[in-house]
């Protein structure tokens, strides 16, 4: 594309809804990925039978590598929310944090990382949103939820969110595109016993599809949207956005292509965006408005790899507010054994959810809040090689014929809480690391504060108390962000707020530095929300930011 | 069997030397090793013949620690016991009970559950171990959509 109207950086879940929506505005957009494509049928490895060991299929580029200072000590007054299982026992022995896996869990990709997201789709609890104004703690968001209610409808209408009758404390203008899901039999004792302990569970919303539904066949519940879903009924962005945009013949995608620095005016304006890819080595590409949407990561690492004379600190940081206020995930899971066979390894992966402590003033002695949603599946207990590895112990002809008793009786309980700005908490440039062209990685450096700590303590209580009112026992598995730094969820590093001093972007995602640059993914979040996942609020925002672009362009 | 798991592991050995032994002795200790871990029963094969002891050694290829921990661990069990072989079914499980149980900072305690890590691993990724299991094939492209109507 010669001359585009836009130019979008990443094609994750803010990159993609962006570029959509511009389309439809009849602008010209170029889309630049960092990472490969996927073919939903060729890539993915469910039909194998190695689809446990190939999990989700990492191409060549399609993730970066980071620097990480998560290492604090464990404090023993914490002690019972370390991550343990049946085989190996304790899982962290070192006395300190540390990464688990990969550490930040992402995809680079056409998609993103809903390429492997599960595809739950929330929209922010309202009185989430102003934390600051009513609590004193983390920060409002600079827009209402009225404001942005318009556009989850547009959003959920796209990627086609299957979701209940029943409400959860946000209003809502039209129904759900889809009718919910049945809940699976685990999902159903998981519901039976919360009724016990005065928990309300209700059908989750998801973006997996209850009926056929724009050219996508239904979803045969085969339990493992995380390591992608290769019939193409998960409302991945690449399945949705992307492949709408590219239908108005207005959109045109650069894959394997970094964007390794934004080249600016000393007015801040853009002039250019450099890229480096193998074929063609280093050029400068052109647009009169470009959007950042690397996620929460990438995005400040960009900005503050754009540092010019001018702008000594990075762009869009004259304020030294860019990789400030990130946050991530506060999670915790914890996995019995019932007795009664559940065939627990099927079905749709967090089908049930519970809101009750959602609100930011839910959880007795601290602020922020949580939701618990049914895990199994999302925890992996899908085939016989999880079971084996981490929850049925011994050697032997026992372990054999334990492994045929247990394989349909695993039942996991998660909560996902809020996770509140810090000082400890944000993003960098790795001052030791750098990545094959020069650019230094980007630090990730977590914190977690007292206050998160008790609202973990919290989640992982409801959560065992749940289990052993379902009967399941003995446990056999808990994991959190205790001892773990394991971040599937990350916002907050470019903020959005009303104030220039103290945020990075206005409320329609532009730089306060930058008069022709936008970011468009989870980084300008103010708060994480009680635990609710962040996709449908990151398009729902891109949206918005799409239409102030068009409306602004006229 | 006890006795000799505590302070008896060679991790002071000479990796040279360990790299130098056969390769077919640790073949052999590993196939002896995983069958213990996952013997034939009625409905399913023991490990090796699932070429389950192939598979680790080719990961140790690619995986220097492992490498070394293969290396060790044969050699430690080589040099106290003697060939595996000659052990029979009880001796071995009282082995793999002790290793099992041993303190995480030693070696046998080290090498049994990376080795029973990776055995379980490649073994119930082979369909010919899920016979008599509940899950006996790939999630797709099937799925269980019988979920929703039970
Ligand atoms: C296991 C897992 C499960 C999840 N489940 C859910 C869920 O159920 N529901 C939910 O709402 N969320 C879920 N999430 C989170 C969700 O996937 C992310 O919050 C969301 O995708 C973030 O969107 P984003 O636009 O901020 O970034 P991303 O989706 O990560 O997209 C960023 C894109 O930008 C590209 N990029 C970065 N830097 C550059 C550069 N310099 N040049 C060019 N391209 C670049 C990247 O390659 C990437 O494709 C899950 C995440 C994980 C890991
Ligand atoms: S459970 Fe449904 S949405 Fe998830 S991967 Fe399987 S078919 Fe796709």
């Amino acid at each position: 594309m010669l001359h585009p109207d836009v130019i979008v950086i990443g094609a994750g879940a803010g990159g993609a809804a962006m570029a959509w929506r511009l389309t439809q505005h009849k602008l010209k957009v170029l889309i630049i990925e960092a990472g490969p494509r996927y073919e939903p049928a060729q890539d993915y490895r469910l039909h194998t039978a190695r689809w446990e060991l190939d999990r989700f299929p990492f191409k060549s580029g399609s993730q970066g590598k980071y620097g990480f200072d998560v290492n604090s000590p464990l404090d023993p007054q914490w002690d019972n929310l370390h991550s343990w299982n049946a085989v190996a026992g304790r899982l962290n022995r070192s006395g300190v944090r540390i990464v688990a896996d990969a550490g930040y869990h992402h995809v680079r990709g056409i998609g993103g990382s809903t390429l492997h997201y599960t595809g739950e789709s929330h929209r922010l609890n309202p009185l989430a949103m102003k934390l600051h104004s009513q609590f004193g703690s983390g920060a409002d968001w600079p827009l209402t939820y009225a404001d942005l209610e318009p556009y989850y409808v547009i959003a959920e209408k796209l990627i086609g969110v299957a979701g209940p009758i029943e409400g959860n404390g946000r209003w809502r203008s039209e129904p759900y595109p889809l009718p919910a899901h049945p809940l699976c039999k685990a999902s159903r004792c998981i519901s039976d016993a919360g009724r016990t302990i005065g928990m309300h569970w209700q059908a989750n919303s998801r973006a997996a599809l209850s009926q056929p539904y724009d050219g996508r066949p239904s979803c045969n519940y085969c339990s493992n949207c995380g390591y992608g879903c290769p019939i193409g009924d998960k409302g991945s962005a690449d399945v949705t956005f992307i492949r709408h945009a590219l239908a108005t013949g207005l959109c045109t995608i650069l894959t394997d292509t970094p964007v390794t620095r934004l080249v600016s005016k000393v007015s801040g304006r853009i002039t250019g965006v450099e890229v480096t890819d193998n074929k063609r080595g280093t050029r400068i590409l052109k647009a009169p408005i470009v959007v950042l949407a690397g996620g929460a990561v990438e995005t400040p690492r960009l900005l503050l790899n754009s540092a010019t004379h001018t702008f000594s600190k990075g762009l869009a940081n004259s304020n030294k507010q860019v990789g400030r206020n990130f946050m991530d995930s506060l999670t915790w899971v914890s996995t019995g054994m019932v007795d009664t066979p559940l065939d627990s390894y099927k079905g749709l992966p967090a089908d049930a959810i519970c809101w009750d402590y959602n609100a930011p003033a839910a959880i007795p002695g601290v602020i922020g809040g949580c939701r618990f949603t049914s895990a199994t599946l999302e925890t992996g207990l899908t085939g016989s090689v999880n079971y084996a590895r981490r929850i049925v112990p011994g050697f032997g002809a026992s372990l054999k014929q334990n492994m045929r008793n247990s394989l349909r009786h695993a039942l996991s309980v998660s909560g996902f809480g809020e996770m509140l700005p810090n000082e400890g908490t944000r993003i960098e440039l790795d001052p030791k690391q750098r990545d094959a062209r020069g650019l230094p990685l980007a630090l990730i450096r977590s914190r977690l504060t007292s206050e998160d700590l008790q609202r973990l303590s919290f989640m992982a209580e409801k959560c065992r108390q749940l289990l052993k009112a379902a009967g399941a026992n003995p446990l056999v598995e808990e994991f959190g962000t205790y001892d773990y730094f394991s971040a599937t969820h990350v916002f907050g590093s470019c903020r959005m707020g009303a104030n220039p001093n103290d945020s990075v972007v206005n409320s329609f995602g532009r730089t306060h530095d930058c008069e022709n640059l936008y970011i468009a993914d989870a980084s300008i979040f103010p708060s994480t929300g009680g635990g609710e996942s962040p996709s449908l609020t990151i398009f729902a925002l891109a949206l918005r930011s799409a239409d102030h672009i068009a409306e602004a362009g006229k | 069997m006890g006795s000799l798991l505590f302070g008896a592991w060679l991790l002071s050995v000479n990796r040279a030397i360990a790299k130098t032994r056969p390769k077919l002795l640790y073949e052999e200790t590993l196939r002896i090793f995983v069958d213990a871990l996952l013997p034939a029963d009625e409905l399913t094969p023991a490990a090796s013949m699932l070429n389950v002891h192939i598979q680790i050694l080719n990961d140790a290829t690619q995986n220097p620690a492992l490498e070394s921990l293969i290396a060790e661990g044969c050699q430690w069990l080589k040099q106290s016991l003697g060939s595996l072989s000659a052990l029979d079914s009880e001796q071995l499980e009282r082995l793999l009970s002790a290793m099992s149980k041993a303190d995480w900072d030693t070696g046998p305690r080290n090498f049994y559950h990376e080795i029973r890590d990776r055995a379980v691993m490649y073994y119930y990724a082979d369909p010919r171990a899920w016979v008599g299991s509940a899950i006996n094939r790939p999630p797709q492209p099937l799925g269980y959509p019988e979920v929703i109507i039970s």
